[in-house]
């Protein structure tokens, strides 16, 4: 933030010092695209989801500005709404299709959508004047005043501020938290409850609308716009920029075009090579420096910088919970043509602890995919509190207070410890977009709150110290317990724990045991897939045995590991019967 | 006056259909993408134009060396440009498509400055001819639509090879394979290289009716997308069904609309089936994500 104003400060006053037309031309230039990078570091830097055609969209944004101002004589301040609304909406209807497919998909539809953008710019001849483009595109006026030259140098670089602060605002919001899970983790975004896919398309159409912000300015400053200003190079151009900067970085593309632009004799000279020197600079940069000039420097200062003692955030009272009832009934999946589950039923009463254990492959991990609608039910019902959730979808059954952790814990490693946990929070926020976009009053106050409440539960599990800590600093057996944190700050009324105990040591194993009945006491269900029977044995109330998918036993724990086709099961037949013979002798 | 759209559609639509299929051939190990692959394809047929042109060598010795060069540009790339991204922990987000365009990026440049922007003839394989014969179809289409269900099957009959089925064990479960002693990187290496001889031959194939030149690798690279897209990834018989209906879609616009056109209108039924059908025409979904 604070280097941002300075550098908005010193390029305020840039027009005094510079000599000529072309230098304040190239400066305004700079900040066009700066605005059109920052939108595409949102969505490629954060979301992870590369857009090839970025180009296509600032094309568009600068036709429909131009032909408004031109064919239709409005005035600059509607006709830059509009292009940014026309951008938008292409850029929606994009990301549709992309809803439930993989990030590449994404890629190359960007790809297609710039290809089919440039014919159209040249075939739709009587709407976008084809080849010759649109001619004369008018300077801003307010009354008789005209922005030009150093006037629209300011206006372009008070909307360029403008936009780094609305993204910078979303990026340290829960968007921001949740695109970066889409990024690093989806599934860790699903179990908390959000929506990927809608997520997708509103940081689509964001960094669509900043892209059509930027043709329209595009558009002004050049007063003519042809099909052949928005060829292939500008979409490279901008990835380049975002690369070069940082993907991902606040910072990123501010560092990437400055560094463009401060060399612009390079580029003239080089104009032949420039494509050779894009692609070999994407490679160099993919393979030898993925975060950009950004990602160095902070390697660099980072060692210097004295780490942050822990945050003293104000901590909350962890708030009771009410404990929904779990009733699994003749539920079944296959996969191909193997049984994982078969016609299971079993009871967990509202409050209490229950545990799923049976040996590697007897469909424990499965039928708690199949309760979080990880996976789809083949057949059965499976009811929480009541309410049937089979065929809602993991997202929804998430929402309804449906939390759970993973096997291998899934944190987002850029963000920190706190921020991980704030994650789980995600559909608790009620501050709308823009709200959080204007960082107004009522998104302060929530986000100052859901980092108290973050806080209180990583007090809860024993990190609070580490709070402020890049999650993938984190050792494996503590990551876990962030996961656990982060369910919990969804106010679960079910917790679902995927084999807590796996891979730690006797102490912590102590930590974790006294951890779990904590939770238990707060007044959640909780329903644990676990190896360690004596874990087991020490904390549910009941217990569910799997053996290949089928159930083997059902009770207290007590009974339950006396029950011989239960020993049987985990020790081997042959174990058991050696036992028997031994007796016998 | 139908039936010359049909034969169009056939033609352009095996095309579009080995280009899919050359993606599948990556996309099963390895998940990822080649971006370049659209300028393989164009390589291939410019090279072997001119190879022909100025070397003057026998046809079929001239695909050869093509196939080797363009193969040999497809294993290049996974060690330089895909191994090194997908070897990082957590496999490197997705990196690889922005490494895999810059290659792509690359080839176009090198190929439009050394080659310059005119298109090149490349003729048929002698003695096939492009004269169109009876029905308004000629010897070399025939032979091309006869070639890419050859080249297809082929590779189906190496997929159940004990080598094919572990590069779709690979695509089933990496850590599983990795249990049974399958090399996942070795695999993925060859399955550029074989990607990169499905790519040439494409090119090759294309070279007769379509015009050689520089800007054919970004147009066939969206086809090529669209027809795996749209038929299933993973799933060859459905990429070959998506790339005959894209072509027909694509002549019926050209004749009805205007050429330019074509792109748009079959880029938007493409888009308009994921919408409705995200695993494609023949795709299956892949569940197993926990």
């Amino acid at each position: 933030m604070r280097w941002m104003i300075a550098v908005t400060a010193v390029a305020a006053l840039l027009p005094f010092g510079l000599s000529g037309e072309y230098a304040l031309l190239v400066a305004t230039q700079l900040w066009v695209f700066y605005m059109v990078v920052v939108g595409l570091n949102l969505l490629t830097g954060y979301g992870g989801q590369t857009s090839i055609g970025h180009g296509a969209l600032v094309a568009v944004g600068a036709y429909v500005a131009a032909i408004g101002m031109v064919d239709y004589k409005l005035s600059f301040w509607l006709a830059l709404p509009l292009a940014m609304l026309g951008t938008g909406a292409a850029g929606a209807l994009m990301a549709l299709p992309t809803f439930r497919l993989s990030t590449w998909y994404f890629a190359l539809i960007t790809l297609g959508f710039a290809r089919v953008i440039s014919g159209l710019l040249v075939e739709l001849e009587p709407i976008t004047h084809g080849f010759s483009g649109v001619i004369g595109v008018p300077m801003p006026r307010v009354g008789g005043y005209e922005f030009s030259g150093r006037a629209f140098y300011w206006l372009v670089l008070a909307l360029a501020f403008l936009a780094y602060l609305v993204t910078s605002n979303l990026i340290g919001s829960r968007y921001g938290r949740a695109l970066m899970a889409l990024r690093d983790n989806p599934l860790a975004g699903i179990g908390a409850g959000i929506s990927l896919g809608r997520l997708k398309i509103m940081a689509f159409v964001y960094s669509a609308a900043l892209a059509g912000a930027g043709g329209a300015m595009f558009a002004v400053q050049k007063t003519v716009i042809t099909p052949e200003d928005f060829t292939t190079d500008l979409s490279i151009f901008f990835l380049l920029v975002v690369v070069l900067g940082g993907l991902g970085r606040r910072h990123g593309p501010l560092i990437g075009a400055l560094a463009f632009f401060l060399l612009p004799e390079l580029l003239t000279d080089l104009q032949k090579w420039r494509m050779l020197i894009y692609g070999a600079g994407l490679l160099l940069l993919t393979i030898y420096a993925p975060d950009g000039i950004a990602g160095a420097l902070e390697g660099w200062f980072g060692r210097f910088r004295p780490r942050k003692a822990a945050a003293s955030a104000p901590v909350s009272a962890l708030p009771q919970l009410a404990g929904a009832e779990l009733a699994v009934a003749a539920v079944t999946k296959t996969f191909g043509g193997v049984t994982a589950v078969a016609d299971l039923s079993l009871q967990v009463p509202a409050g209490t602890v229950h545990a799923v254990v049976g040996p590697n492959g007897s469909g424990k991990t499965t039928l708690l995919n199949l309760i979080t609608g990880f996976y789809p039910v083949d057949g059965g019902r499976i009811l929480v509190a009541g309410t049937d959730v089979v065929g809602r979808g993991a997202t929804a059954i998430a929402r309804g207070g449906v939390r759970r952790t993973f096997q291998t814990p899934k944190l987002i490693p850029g963000l920190s410890v706190i921020e991980n946990v704030m994650l789980g929070a995600f559909t608790a926020e009620t501050a709308s977009l823009a709200e959080v976009a204007l960082n107004l009053p009522r998104a302060r106050r929530e986000a100052a709150e859901r980092r108290a409440e973050a806080m209180s539960y990583l007090r809860f599990v024993g990190l609070d110290v580490r709070a402020d800590d890049p999650a993938g600093d984190i050792p494996h057996g503590q990551q876990r317990l962030i996961e656990i944190a982060r369910a919990l700050v969804g106010r679960p009324s079910l917790l679902l724990l995927d084999e807590p105990a796996a891979g730690l040591s006797l102490a912590e194993l102590d930590g974790l045991c006294a951890l779990i009945k904590a939770i238990a006491a707060l007044g959640t269900t909780v329903v644990i897939v676990e190896h360690h029977l004596d874990l087991v044995a020490s904390l549910a109330q009941s217990v569910t045995v799997l053996d290949r998918g089928h159930l083997l036993a059902a009770g207290t724990p007590e009974a339950v590991f006396r029950d011989p086709g239960v020993i049987a099961a985990y020790m081997g037949a042959r174990a058991l019967s050696g036992t028997e013979a031994s007796h016998a002798a | 006056m139908y039936l010359d759209v049909l034969v169009q559609a056939l033609t352009a639509g095996s095309i579009y259909a080995l280009v899919g299929v050359s993606v599948n051939v990556i996309y099963r190990p390895t998940n990822t993408f080649n971006l370049a692959q659209g300028n393989l394809v164009m390589l291939g047929a410019i090279l072997c134009a001119t190879i022909l042109g100025q070397l003057k060598l026998p046809w079929y010795l001239a695909a050869g060396i093509t196939v080797v060069v363009i193969s040999g540009i497809a294993w290049l790339t996974h060690l330089v440009a895909v191994a090194p991204i997908l070897s990082r922990p957590g496999g490197g987000g997705h990196g690889w498509l922005v490494s895999t365009l810059a290659v792509g990026i690359l080839i176009e440049d090198a190929v439009g400055k050394i080659v310059g922007p005119d298109p090149q003839r490349l003729p048929p394989p002698p003695p096939l001819s492009t004269e169109l014969g009876a029905l308004g179809v000629s010897s070399y289409q025939v032979a091309l639509v006869a070639g890419v269900v050859a080249i297809v099957a082929a590779l189906e009959i190496f997929y159940r090879s004990r080598t094919g089925r572990a590069i779709l064990a690979i695509a089933e479960d990496r850590d599983a394979s990795l249990l049974w002693g399958i090399d996942p990187t070795r695999l993925a290496r060859m399955s550029f290289v074989l990607s990169g001889v499905v790519a040439a031959l494409a090119g090759i194939l294309a070279g007769p009716v379509f015009y050689a030149s520089v800007g054919l690798g970004g147009s066939l690279l969206i086809k090529g997308f669209e027809a795996a897209a749209a038929g299933g990834i993973g799933s060859n018989r459905g990429v070959i069904l998506a790339g005959f209906f894209i072509a027909l879609l694509d002549a019926i616009t050209a004749r009805a609309l205007a050429p330019g056109y074509q792109d748009a209108v079959s880029f938007v039924a493409v888009l308009l089936l994921l919408l409705v059908r995200p695993q494609g025409l023949m795709g299956r979904t892949n569940l197993r994500t926990v």
